[in-house]
C-alpha cells in the first residue's frame, strides 16, 4: 500500500508541476500563477522518489495496510445516505439512515432505534433547518409525489 | 481621559440592560454554533449577522463579538469530544483533547479548554485595553516579506513536529498547500487553476468539508475498527466531580496559556494571521520549548491548555488591527469589518476619538462576554459529557449525518459532501500508512496567505529575494526557519560523533 500511496504522490506531484508551469513560474521579476504548485509539486515528487527508492532498496514491499471490513461500513453507508439524500431529501434520508444502521448493524431493538432516529432527526431539522436556515433539498420522489 | 476612564465608561455603555442581554445571549448561539461541526466562526457570525440589522451600532457590534467569544469556547468542543474540530484553530485542540476523551479525561479537557479560553481571552482583551493602538503600529511592521518568513517558519516546522516521520509530515503539508492552489488566482486576474475543467472547482476547495472528512469520516471508521460496543470512552465512569482541575493539573496548564496568551495574541494583531495560524505556532512553540513536548498529542492537558489559550488570545488580537487600524485581521474579523462599515462607522486610527463611546463600550462588553462565556461554557460541562457516554451504536451513525449534513450545509452543494467523503477516505489510508492528518490540514489554511505574501513581497522587490534578509524581522525568522530544517541533522551529527568518543574511549 506504500508503494501505491508513493505512486499517487508521484503523479500527483508531475500533474500539478506540469499544469503549474503552463499558468506560468516567474514572468518580468515576480512570480506567477504556478509558483507554488511548481515548487511543493517538486518538493513532494523529490520526496517521494527518495521514499520509494528507499522502498525498493529494502525489498520491503509487502503490504502493510490491514484492511478492516467494518472500516469500509461507515463510507458505505455515507454513500447510501448521499442516495437517499437524492431520492426523499434530507430529513427523510437522515431518520432512515439512524434507523437502518441502529436496526441492522448496531442490532438495537425497533422501538428504541425508531425513537432515538426520531428525536435525532427532529435534532438536525431544527438546528440546520429552522435555526441556520440551511435549505434541504426535498428528493426526487418527494418531487414527484408534490 | 485615561484608558482607564474610558473603559469604565466602556461598562457603563456595556452594562445597559439590552447591551447585557445581547452579550449573554451572543454568547449562547456562539457557543453552539462554535461547537456545531460544520459551521465554526465566520459562518456563525455571517450566519447571524441579519439578526442585528434592528439593533443599533453598538449593541449589534457587542452581540456580533460575543457570537465571535462563543464560537471560540464552542470549537474545541467537538473536537475534544468527537474529534471533529468546530473550526480551524481547533485542530490543534483535538490533537490532544480527543485522546483525553479517549482515556476517560474527556470531562477535564473541557475544563482545560474552557479555562485557558477565558485566561486567553482576558489577557487580549488587557492588552488590547493598554497598548491597542500601539500594538497595532507593531503589527503594521509585518509586511509581506515578514509574514511570509513567519509562514514559512511554522510550514517548516509542521512536518517533522507533528509526525512520527519527518518525510511524510513534510509531504503531507506540501499535499495540503497544493490543494490550496485550487481555484480562481486573484492575484492574476482571476486565473482558474488546477480546476481539470469543472466550474465546481472554481471556487476551489472548502476547509469545512475537509476538516470534517479527514477528521470526522476518518474517526468513525477508525471506531468501527474496535471491538467494543461501548461508547467512545469504553466504558470508563465519568464524573463531573472526577473532571474538575485539581491543583496538579492547574500547575501544568499555567505555562502552557501564558505561552499561549502571549503569542496567540501577538499573532492575532498581525494582519491577516488569524487564530488557526495563532494556536498551531503557539502549540508548536510549547512542544519544542517544554519537558512534555515529545508526548504532546496522546493526550495532554498542556496540548489543550496551549491551543485554546492561543486561540482565544488571537481572536482579541485580531480586533487591534481591525478598530486602530481599520485592518481586519482575521476571516471572522471581516465579517466584523462588514457590519462596522453597514453601520456607517469607519475602522481606523480615528475611530478611538470620534466614535470613543462605541469602541471603548466595545472592549467592555469584551470583558462581560468572556466571563459570560466562561460561565455558561462550565455550566453545560455535565451535558456535553454526556455525549462521551452514547454507545458507539448510536453515536456512529449519528456522526456520519452530522458529517453529511455540517458538508452540506457550508454551501448548500451536494459536491461537498461527496469530496467530504472522499477525504475522508483518502485520510483513512494515509493515516494508517504513518501519514500525519494535521499537517495537510493546517499548511491548507496557511497556504493562500503565504503565496499572497510571498508573491507580493517578489513583486515589491522586483524579484530579488534579498528582501527576505534586508528586513530584520523577516531575517531572524529566516534564520530560524533554516535553524529548524538543520536541527535534525545536527542532532544526528551529534549523537554519533558523542557515540563515536565514547566507543573510543571504551
Amino acid at each position: 500500500m506504500e508503494l501505491v500511496i508513493i505512486l499517487a504522490e508521484i503523479v500527483l506531484s508531475v500533474i500539478w508541476i506540469v499544469l503549474g508551469l503552463q499558468y506560468g513560474f516567474w514572468e518580468g521579476g515576480r512570480p506567477e500563477s504556478g509558483f507554488i504548485g511548481v515548487i511543493f509539486g517538486t518538493i513532494v515528487l523529490v520526496i517521494a522518489l527518495i521514499m520509494g527508492l528507499r522502498l525498493l532498496i529494502r525489498k520491503d514491499l509487502k503490504i502493510s495496510f490491514q484492511f478492516n471490513k467494518s472500516s469500509a461500513i461507515p463510507v458505505l453507508a455515507a454513500v447510501l445516505c448521499v442516495i437517499f439524500i437524492y431520492l426523499f431529501g434530507i430529513v427523510a434520508a437522515v431518520f432512515l439512515f439512524i434507523a437502518l444502521w441502529m436496526r441492522f448493524i448496531s442490532k438495537y431493538a425497533w422501538k428504541k432505534t425508531i425513537i432515538v432516529s426520531l428525536i435525532f432527526t427532529l435534532f438536525v431539522y431544527g438546528v440546520f433547518r429552522l435555526w441556520l436556515h440551511v435549505p434541504f433539498p426535498t428528493g426526487i420522489v418527494v418531487e414527484l409525489l408534490l | 481621559m485615561n484608558n482607564f476612564e474610558l473603559l469604565m465608561q466602556g461598562f457603563h455603555t456595556a452594562f445597559s440592560l439590552i447591551n447585557l442581554t445581547v452579550a449573554i445571549g451572543g454568547g449562547i448561539l456562539g457557543l453552539l454554533v462554535g461547537a456545531t461541526p460544520g459551521l465554526g466562526g465566520v459562518t456563525g457570525v455571517a450566519l447571524l449577522l441579519p439578526m442585528t440589522f434592528k439593533m443599533d451600532p453598538t449593541t449589534a457590534i457587542i452581540f456580533l463579538s460575543a457570537i465571535y467569544f462563543g464560537n471560540m469556547y464552542g470549537g474545541a468542543y467537538s473536537g475534544i469530544l468527537l474529534n471533529i474540530p468546530g473550526d480551524s484553530p481547533a485542530v490543534m485542540t483535538a490533537l490532544d483533547g480527543y485522546p483525553m476523551s479517549k482515556q476517560g479525561k474527556g470531562g477535564k479537557a473541557l475544563f482545560a479548554a474552557n479555562v485557558s479560553s477565558f485566561v486567553g481571552g482576558t489577557f487580549g482583551i488587557i492588552t488590547l485595553t493598554i497598548f491597542g493602538p500601539v500594538l497595532a503600529n507593531i503589527g503594521l511592521k509585518f509586511g509581506p516579506a515578514e509574514i511570509t518568513a513567519l509562514i514559512l517558519l511554522a510550514l517548516t516546522s509542521i512536518g517533522w513536529l507533528l509526525g512520527e516521520e519527518f518525510s511524510k509530515g513534510i509531504v503531507a503539508a506540501a499535499l495540503g498547500i497544493l490543494l490550496s492552489t485550487i481555484g480562481i488566482d486573484s492575484m492574476a486576474g482571476g486565473m482558474p487553476r488546477y480546476t481539470f475543467g469543472t466550474v465546481t472547482l472554481m471556487g476551489g476547495i472548502s476547509f469545512i468539508p475537509l476538516v470534517i472528512g479527514m477528521f470526522g469520516m476518518t474517526q468513525v471508521m477508525e471506531l468501527m475498527k474496535t471491538k467494543e460496543k461501548d461508547s467512545l470512552t469504553t466504558g470508563r465512569r465519568l464524573s463531573v466531580r472526577e473532571s474538575l482541575l485539581d491543583k496538579s493539573d492547574v500547575k501544568r496548564i499555567s505555562l502552557p496559556i501564558l505561552k499561549g496568551s502571549v503569542l496567540g495574541n501577538f499573532i492575532g494583531f498581525l494582519p491577516g494571521a488569524g487564530g488557526t495560524a495563532a494556536s498551531f505556532l503557539a502549540y508548536v512553540f510549547d512542544k519544542k520549548t517544554s519537558k512534555h513536548g515529545k508526548d504532546m498529542g496522546k493526550g495532554m492537558i498542556e496540548g489543550v491548555a496551549v491551543s485554546e489559550s492561543a486561540n482565544n488570545a488571537a481572536a482579541v488580537g485580531a480586533f487591534v488591527p481591525l478598530l486602530c487600524l481599520g485592518i481586519p485581521g482575521s476571516a471572522t474579523a471581516v465579517v466584523l469589518f462588514g457590519g462596522l462599515m453597514m453601520w456607517g462607522l469607519q475602522p481606523g486610527p480615528l475611530l478611538f476619538v470620534e466614535q470613543s463611546e462605541f469602541v471603548w463600550g466595545l472592549i467592555g462588553s469584551m470583558y462581560i462576554g468572556n466571563v459570560a462565556c466562561i460561565l455558561i461554557g462550565l455550566m453545560i460541562i455535565p451535558f456535553l459529557m454526556s455525549i462521551l457516554k452514547i454507545p458507539k451504536g448510536i453515536i456512529a451513525p449519528m456522526i456520519v449525518v452530522i458529517c453529511i449534513v455540517g458538508a452540506y450545509s457550508i454551501n448548500n452543494s451536494m459536491f461537498d459532501v461527496w469530496f467530504m467523503i472522499g477525504a475522508g477516505v483518502i485520510a483513512f489510508i494515509l493515516k494508517n500508512n504513518n501519514y500525519p492528518i494535521p499537517p495537510i490540514l493546517l499548511a491548507f489554511v496557511l497556504a493562500p496567505m503565504f503565496e499572497q505574501s510571498i508573491r507580493r513581497a517578489f513583486t515589491i522587490s522586483n524579484g530579488s529575494p534579498l528582501i527576505f534578509f534586508q528586513k530584520p524581522i523577516s531575517a531572524v525568522l529566516l534564520g530560524l526557519t533554516i535553524f529548524f530544517l538543520l536541527s535534525p541533522l545536527l542532532v544526528s551529527v551529534i549523537t554519533k560523533r558523542k557515540n563515536r568518543i565514547c566507543e573510543e574511549k571504551n
